[in-house]
């Protein structure tokens, strides 16, 4: 079963447009959503969310269409982290807690309380006062103390120092060792998405790119180190995409449509994604 | 809801340990006699705008829209913290008046009752003219309605006990007959604020 099925789902704002996004995560999986910011993934968390209205498409989460009645028991298995805490300020985590108790059926006040101490976080301390890390901790705290099967974290390490990150990446890889559980991460940190994710969702622009398998995207993908001639001789169709400079020209090149005449260096999913990009806004 | 009643709770546990202080302190003052449970509950309606301005500032309905809540549910927690502070307060200001009709070795007339339920109308009807304008517009605009609403709701408290024995013919009608309609007119404006805040919070999250 897949935790979350999306169909040319689209969303348009005055200024803004998401459009015909498809994609899937297979439980027990991590798909890593990349994009630079306003590109548009925010906008699909709340989708699948259901928490604005979509415009057309398809949602479907855990097995449930996300506009049916029944979608709000299935909220219950899913926890969110956003790219903020958005708890009035004067709560603290004690506060926080048993809000937390009243709200999910499946609250686990011991998981929680164990997070907290793990966390290092103040429980009497008001939520004004923390810092942006604390912040993201007491989220991450609450949204894995409700038995969730499914984790939807939107830039949730952004900001946070690397010590942290990647604190909370282990954490993250931990939640996915039950194959029950899966989990999508939104991101423009692609170093992150890279250490934990299985799959890769590209969003450029409220369109989506690509979404693949990480590990076929590393192998399907190379660059090549040419100088002006050399570049003049690789099949145009394996070319993804091209920085030129005056020392010669980089090329992003599919694997399988290029010629092997030239030695292809590993490359990045950062690498890939800047590649393609800047190749979209080439068109 | 009970999880959402409970975070405003604590949102606004500050605020209410003064107010709580205030109500005790002017309810047992004789001075200010039966005006001060119209000012007690009057005052409680607002603890709820309140706790809206501290959703608002850190965007809680964001969040909100994420957990296992209904738009419904969202709305209706906000009238019910409203009237659950309104009670609270005219229990306090019965409270109070007992204590001071002790005090001064009187008795509690059925007067300040009738004056208490009157006020507990007509706070519930500010709620209901506030809470609709502040789903449509946000809480600092809601602030402005609070403002005309006392003084709408003070025209309606007053024009029912000038005009009501005109409009209805009848020309003695007790104060407790006046009551009985505030309260019904009461009930129907509070549901036609619930119907219309829902359908505006629904339409915000577009």
């Amino acid at each position: 079963m897949n935790a979350i099925e999306i169909n040319s789902l689209c969303k348009s704002y005055k200024d803004f447009e998401l459009k015909d996004i498809t994609f899937s995560l297979p439980q027990g999986s991590i798909i890593g959503l990349v994009g630079e910011n306003g590109a548009g993934k925010s906008t699909t968390i709340k989708l699948i969310m259901d928490a604005i209205e979509r415009d057309s498409g398809t949602v479907t989460v855990l097995g449930t269409d996300n506009k049916s009645p029944q979608f709000k028991s299935v909220k219950e298995d899913i926890g969110v982290v956003l790219d903020e805490a958005y708890y009035p300020e004067v709560l603290t985590a004690k506060n926080v807690g048993a809000v937390m108790k009243n709200t999910y059926k499946n609250w686990n006040a011991e998981q929680y309380d164990a997070l907290i101490k793990l966390f290092n976080l103040p429980t009497d301390k008001q939520f004004k006062d923390f810092s942006r890390g604390m912040t993201m901790k007491l989220a991450i705290a609450v949204a894995l103390s409700h038995a969730p099967k499914l984790l939807i974290l939107d830039e949730a390490t952004s900001g946070l120092d690397p010590m942290i990150r990647d604190e909370i990446l282990d954490i993250f890889n931990d939640f996915t060792r039950d194959e029950t559980h899966s989990i999508l991460l939104s991101s423009h940190i692609v170093s992150d998405l890279e250490k934990i994710c299985d799959y890769i969702a590209f969003i450029h622009k409220g369109r989506l790119l690509f979404c693949e398998e990480k590990d076929v995207l590393l192998n399907e993908y190379a660059i090549l180190k040419l100088t002006k001639a050399e570049f003049e001789a690789v099949p145009q169709r394996a070319v993804k995409g091209v920085k030129k400079s005056d020392y010669g020209v980089e090329v992003l090149v599919q694997k399988s449509a290029g010629s092997k005449a030239f030695k292809a260096e590993h490359t990045t999913l950062e690498e890939i994604i800047l590649f393609l990009a800047k190749g979209d806004d080439a068109k | 809801m009970k999880g959402l009643i409970l975070k405003d709770g604590f949102t606004l546990m500050k605020q209410a340990k003064l107010f709580l202080v205030m109500i005790l302190i002017f309810s047992i003052v004789p001075v200010y006699g039966s005006a001060t449970a119209m000012f007690t509950v009057v005052f409680a309606a607002k603890l709820s705008i309140t706790s809206m301005s501290y959703d608002e500032r850190s965007k809680w309905n964001t969040l909100a829209a994420m957990m296992p809540y209904s738009d419904t549910a969202l709305v209706l927690s906000k009238y019910l913290l409203a009237y659950i502070c309104i009670l609270a307060a005219s229990v306090l200001s019965v409270v109070g008046g007992v204590i001071r009709a002790i005090a001064t070795g009187g008795v509690l007339e059925g007067e300040f009752l009738i004056y208490v339920v009157s006020a507990v109308c007509l706070a519930a009807l500010m709620v209901a003219l506030v809470f609709a304008f502040i789903f449509r517009f946000g809480v600092e605009k809601g602030r402005l309605a609070y403002l005309a609403s006392i003084v709408l709701v003070m025209v309606i408290g007053g024009g029912a006990t000038q005009f009501l024995p005109k409009l209805t013919g009848i020309e003695s009608i007790s104060a407790a007959a006046v009551v009985i309609i505030l309260a019904a007119f009461t009930i129907v404006v509070s549901a036609t604020s619930i119907a219309l805040s829902v359908k505006f919070y629904k339409k915000n999250r577009l």
